[in-house]
């Protein structure tokens, strides 16, 4: 239908629309309106991601002027494929409205491994080897060597895109990664460059979170993207640990001694180039004292993970422009390094005070330091070094130098002999630590003028402005309108026996308490049907607990109802477990998935219906509050934002509940049982930390029950939502149809009905 | 004691319970125990409720036997003859011999075959109705009924589903330790073995290399039971027979998590974007696993393992069957091998995006149910009839004549209906035609079948349908070439006469009353 949001002709290419669609899209089209940022929570199932693309595209052919890109960034490979499918569906919606053809482009990008068509190259299956893989064929010189030399191997994609590709246009439609590479075997073409290239004419461009907020990547990719584009980050809970982890490196004894082999080999290159041909590294330095601006104009290879403009305008300083200096220098850093690593306790300090360590002891300036890794990305395009794959530990001590000496605020530098679980490993590693979110976020910020951040769990949504550090201009909370009450939220907070249950550190392995969960769990899996999925707090709890379930016979109980399976740490393990519970889940056999919040099973896994009818949260998920690294960052958002540790923590972990238990739902015809196994969940600041929409339905008679009350209430609710359930049921309450939005009173109303007020 | 009664087949004196002496007796359904001096039977004991019986060991100075039922109390009794030891045993073997016969004689149909079935009953209406004309009238024998007739049915209603393996299969099994000396004792039946093999190809195979060559049933699995099949936590692999199971099992277990990356949906390594560059790897310390307990993740491990067998077990006997169909079909063709998996996947991807993505209630789904053409021949269809010749010979002007010429007879056709018929022989023709449908009411020119009230019209489609079974049971056995037609074409002629008798005729007595009595009866 087409739909007038706020004056705008908005195509949807659905019959009817869900209440809070309308309104999150009357919200967006504020915010785009005002050009400014947004926070948008909308319950996971309710139809995000096509309202979303709907209102852009319809602004994007509304006002060409205002907007002219739309960069959508997800988290997964499949959700990125989805999305380019909702993109299609809409696409080709608009055209048949409109009758004419749609000159709307959509490219998904993902890295080579997922687009190369080279056959010798992709055969391997690793994403890094690829990547070096196709250095190794594409890099300039080594094309330009090929020119003078037959033998040396090309990508003949490669250079068929070079030829022809770059002044073709990519023609209108939606391209997913299947259609990227059938174009590109048809064509001959490169269909990773090929993407890369179509990036920046795109309308709509789909690609993971690292080609904006890593540095590193979003140098490359993201460099000529324009300022009027709309940025979208959509399940986006999770974005302040990405921010922080894209700009963090973490250092042990291994990567140095790599990096030092790295260096050697460096050397001989250096040497053989010298012999053979010494003008070029006369060039590369005249090029250094030239500036940095023009170094960097060619190829990237490596890039610098921030790049600040002064240092583009400054000349790389002396003392480590020859090439041999700069290799004896950065051999000093490293020696440096493992010189720092030798130690028997752990060590923190800051930035500033490793600097002066650093000059004090190793005679490095901060200033060469910050050109490090600019300085090495120059060395190898001079050197026209291939396989850099081998080069990658160098790269990271280079990045670590440079960020350690660009950033003096919102770092921490941590030293640790060994390992938290393991002591009696001896295993330093030094973490470089992000400890401020908004830092890496920041030039998109300032970049673009509208960012969206939305998802399905964002409560409570006052923590994102300020952790990273922005002012949106709308902020809003959906709640999912429902026909019939297809959530049912429980607190179990003790067992039959009255024993509470709580997964705090004093009490997770009495006894009592892992015999009162496994109950809880025999209990559930015996009336709930199909799939259950049940979330642990940690693997190694998760492993002591099923370790004690079987010593008491509570494995065997379950198998009678359920088959089980188990996240592993293996990540191929964990696979073949997941599709196995799903085939048992298909097979009517039921199914029980005992999985590990924050695990890659909790954040990127739905459970739609059959596939989890019931989720169980055993505990709260707090990280690990004795890591160093959470202490430092918790330091720093007390120093910086004001916000007390507690309060980070209680978010943190029930972020990541939420996001446990929002897995089950999908669409208002699904329903699922949404079970938090602890007793700590029925205090009011956890309880009110959660997504408005559970809360909703987490009256108080639900925040207090034993296993046997749960239970009670879990048989007749199953038995209700197994009835028939039509549209008829939803036409006017959770669905609407065009008639129905069109006066002002109902929109109101509808308005009124999405958002709640608590 | 009961209200009929039964007559005593074995009765032994002189046998002690609860150390009081009595005589123990056996009657057709039930066994029982009556003090001395006393007319009513202290204990009774139907056959059905009898779960085992076992006696004393040779060397025991007393000699016993003891009855187990199905809730686990149990009875011993103790035989003490004062003529000696060695007639004791004989008395106790007597008893014993002759409680196994009429155990296995008194012991019930297995309830779930009688269930099923009721429900077969149930489900198919027509099935139910022919059970109802036949079996009670014993114009057939049950046992005839379910073999002939129904079998029919269960072929026309489709392939069964089979039964998977239990997921606890395993857990079912409870040891009962034997009290004093320590021993522990495993109750193995066919269904859990069967349950074993289906699960552990491996030891299948094993079991059919060991037994009974190398070492007896009860050895194989007293090994089985140690191995770490059945305990989980067994972590040594010195046990030989299994050691080369537990090869092979890791061979599967490798290349089934292989497999997983052809799922491009749910493979955890894939479905995150990769940092470019990244170092991640080079931070792990020896191994994945670094801060797990060993032993736990082992166990983890093999429970994915035995839950994943479990679904194979099942998938496996389809996929036989699969095959076995396909080669029925075409037994010429060879099956052409597994189709290579990496064509096929991008479509089913696109199918498993498209479903994710999809909103249903959002869309409008009043297609309308499009009946599909199915075309047997479709040469046929395609040709068509061919054109007559005929139509050629006619000249376009002819037809334009011919149509004219139509027209004009058309437009200019007056009818004059009094011309049309003789008055009186219409008068005639009227009044024979009210006569006959005043007579036809009640016998012929009506449909009999419309007009019989509703009890009477669905027993006649009984009779008729039961009739049709019948003789199509009869003449399939024609030609009668081998004995067992002819034998049947016998009991098949004899089950029709019988069936006559029965039903047909005092069914067609029954009528013709009704009907004569009651003409009226009829609307």
């Amino acid at each position: 239908m087409i739909l007038d949001v706020d004056g705008m002709r908005v195509f949807f290419p659905y019959d009817f629309i869900y209440p809070e669609q309308y309104s999150y899209m009357l919200d967006l089209k504020r915010a785009l309106d005002a050009k400014g940022h947004c926070l948008l929570e909308m319950p996971s199932g309710t139809g995000k991601t096509i309202s979303l693309l709907s209102l852009t595209v319809s602004y994007l052919l509304a006002f060409p002027q205002t907007l002219s890109k739309l960069i959508y960034c997800s988290r997964t490979i499949p959700e990125i494929e989805k999305v380019i499918e909702e993109l299609r569906k809409l696409r080709i919606y608009i055209e048949k409205e409109t009758g004419e053809a749609s000159n709307i482009i959509g490219v998904g990008l993902a890295s080579r491994k997922h687009l190369c068509i080279n056959p010798e190259v992709s055969k391997a299956r690793d994403s890094k080897v690829i990547d070096s893989g196709c250095h190794a064929l594409t890099a300039s010189y080594v094309r330009a060597r090929a020119q003078r030399d037959d033998t040396i191997p090309q990508c003949e994609f490669f250079e068929k895109f070079d030829l022809h590709g770059r002044e073709f246009p990519l023609p209108a439609g939606c391209y997913n990664f299947d259609d990227l590479r059938d174009f590109g075997h048809q064509k001959g073409w490169c269909p990773y460059f090929l993407a890369r290239h179509a990036v920046v004419a795109a309308n709509v461009v789909v690609y993971s979170y690292h080609y904006l907020l890593d540095p590193k990547i979003s140098e490359i990719v993201s460099k000529e993207m324009k300022r009027e584009a709309c940025v979208v980050f959509d399940e986006a809970h999770n974005i302040d640990n990405i921010c922080v982890d894209s700009m963090s490196i973490n250092i042990n004894r291994k990567i140095l001694d790599k990096a030092k082999t790295a260096i050697t080999h460096l050397t001989e290159h250096i040497q053989r180039v010298k012999m053979s041909d010494s003008n070029r590294l006369q060039e590369e330095y005249n090029r250094l004292v030239a500036g940095l601006r023009q170094a960097a104009s060619q190829q990237d290879l490596i890039a610098n993970p921030i790049l600040p403009k002064d240092i583009l305008e400054e000349n790389v300083p002396g003392n480590i422009r020859m090439a041999d200096y700069f290799i004896s220098f950065i051999r000093r850093l490293v020696d440096f390094l493992k010189m720092r690593l030798t130690v028997t306790h752990a060590v923190q300090e800051s930035p500033a005070g490793f600097l002066k360590d650093i000059r004090a002891r190793a005679f490095i300036d901060r200033k060469p330091l910050r050109f490090c890794s600019e300085r090495l990305a120059s060395i190898v395009r001079s050197l026209e070094l291939t396989d850099v794959s081998d080069l990658a530990p160098l790269v990271a001590v280079a990045n670590f130098a440079t960020l350690v000496s660009t950033y003096l605020q919102g770092f921490a530098i941590i030293i640790e002999p060994f390992e938290d679980k393991a002591p009696n490993i001896p295993n330093p590693i030094l973490y470089l630590r992000c400890l401020d979110s908004s830092i890496a976020i920041k030039p998109v910020f300032t970049k673009f003028q509208t960012v969206v951040i939305t998802s399905g769990t964002l409560s409570p949504l006052d923590m994102y402005p300020k952790i990273l550090d922005f002012h949106p201009v709308i902020q809003s909370s959906f709640t999912m309108t429902l026909a019939r009450p297809c959530i049912l939220p429980m607190i179990v907070t003790k067992g039959n026996d009255q024993v509470s249950i709580s997964s705090k550190f004093e009490s997770r392995d009495d006894p009592a308490v892992v015999r009162n969960y496994g109950k809880l769990l025999v209990e559930m899996s015996r009336c709930v049907p199909d799939g259950m999925v049940c979330f642990f707090t940690s693997y190694l709890y998760l492993e002591n607990v099923v370790a004690t379930w079987y010593d008491h016979g509570i494995i065997s109980d379950l198998q009678r109802h359920k088959l089980v399976f188990i996240e592993t740490q293996d990540d191929a393990e964990t696979s073949l477990a997941l599709i196995n519970y799903m085939k048992a889940c298909d097979r009517g056999r039921g199914g029980l998935l005992l999985a590990v919040a924050r695990g890659k099973v909790s954040e990127g896994i739905d459970f739609d219906h059959h596939y989890g009818r019931c989720v169980i949260m055993m505990g709260i998920p707090f990280m690990y509050t004795q890591s160093r690294i959470l202490k430092a960052r918790l330091e720093y958002l007390r120093d910086q934002f004001n916000i007390r540790e507690n309060d980070f923590l209680t978010f943190d972990a029930m972020r990541h509940a939420a996001q446990c238990v929002g897995r089950v739902m999908r669409g208002k015809t699904d329903y699922g049982i949404m079970l938090f196994a602890d007793q700590r969940f029925s205090r009011a600041d956890k309880r009110n930390k959660l997504p408005r929409w559970i809360q909703e339905y987490l009256m108080d008679s639900k925040c207090n029950l034993s296993t046997e009350e749960a239970v009670q209430l879990t048989r007749p609710w199953l038995r209700q939502m197994a009835q028939p359930f039509t549209r008829d049921d939803q036409l006017g309450v959770s669905l609407l149809t065009l008639e129905q939005l069109n006066s002002a009173d109902s929109i109101a109303q509808v308005q009124r009905r999405a958002q709640i007020t608590l | 004691m009961s209200g009929e009664r039964e007559d005593i087949l074995l009765q032994v004196n002189n046998v002690r319970y609860k150390k009081n002496n009595g005589q123990l007796y056996l009657s057709q359904t039930r066994m029982g125990w009556m003090m001395e001096d006393s007319d009513t039977s202290t204990v009774s004991v139907l056959y059905n409720d009898i779960r085992t019986q076992k006696i004393s060991p040779e060397g025991k100075p007393k000699v016993q036997l003891q009855i187990v039922l199905h809730d686990i109390s149990s009875y011993t009794f103790h035989f003490c003859t004062p003529e000696g030891r060695e007639k004791q045993i004989a008395e106790r073997n007597k008893v014993k011999e002759r409680l196994s016969q009429l155990m296995s004689q008194n012991r019930r149909q297995p309830p779930d075959e009688l269930m099923e079935k009721k429900r077969m009953l149930d489900e198919n209406e027509q099935l139910q109705q022919l059970y109802r004309a036949l079996v009670p009238t014993s114009i057939i024998s049950v046992d005839e009924f379910w073999k002939e007739i129904a079998g029919q049915y269960k072929q026309s209603m489709g392939p069964q589903q089979d039964v998977g393996v239990s997921g606890a299969f395993l857990a079912d099994i409870k040891p009962q330790t034997d009290g004093s000396n320590g021993k522990v004792q495993y109750n193995l039946t066919p269904e859990i073995m069967s349950s074993v093999f289906k699960t552990y190809p491996a030891v299948k195979k094993k079991h059919g290399e060991y037994v009974p060559h190398r070492m007896t049933e009860s050895e194989f699995w007293t090994l089985f039971f140690q191995s770490h099949y059945y305990s989980v936590h067994t972590t040594s692999r010195t046990e030989n027979v299994f050691s080369e199971c537990s090869k092979y099992d890791d061979r599967e277990w490798n290349r089934d998590v292989n497999s997983t990356q052809s799922d491009p949906l749910n493979n955890l390594n894939d479905i995150y974007e990769e940092k470019q560059l990244a170092v991640e790897d080079e931070l792990r310390v020896g191994g994945a696993k670094a801060g797990s307990n060993a032993i736990h993740a082992l166990m983890i491990k093999r429970f994915n393992q035995h839950n994943l067998n479990i679904i194979k077990a099942q998938t496996n006997l389809e996929k036989e069957k699969l095959l076995d169909e396909i080669a029925a079909k075409n037994p010429n063709n060879v099956p052409n091998g597994e189709v290579s998996q990496e064509v096929t996947q991008p479509k089913t991807k696109k199918a498993k995006l498209e479903e994710k993505r999809t909103i249903d209630d959002l869309e409008n789904s009043n297609k309308t149910e499009v009946s599909s053409l199915t075309i047997h021949q479709r040469d046929r269809y395609l040709t068509g009839p061919t054109e007559l010749t005929t139509t050629q010979s006619i000249q376009p002007d002819q037809i334009m004549m011919l149509n004219k010429q139509l027209t004009i007879t058309a437009s200019t056709w007056t009818p004059s209906l009094n011309n049309s018929q003789e008055p009186d022989a219409a008068y005639r023709s009227l009044q024979h035609f009210s006569d006959m449908c005043r007579r036809g009411r009640s016998t012929i020119g009506v449909r009999t079948g419309d007009q019989l009230p509703g009890n009477l019209h669905k027993e006649l489609g009984q009779v008729y349908s039961s009739a049709g079974e019948l003789l199509r049971h009869f003449w399939s056995c024609f030609p009668p070439r081998t004995p067992q037609l002819q034998e049947k074409l016998h009991k098949m002629h004899e089950t029709l006469c019988r069936y006559h008798n029965v039903t047909i005729r005092p069914f067609q007595i029954y009528l013709t009353e009704v009907l004569m009595i009651n003409p009226d009866n009829c609307p």
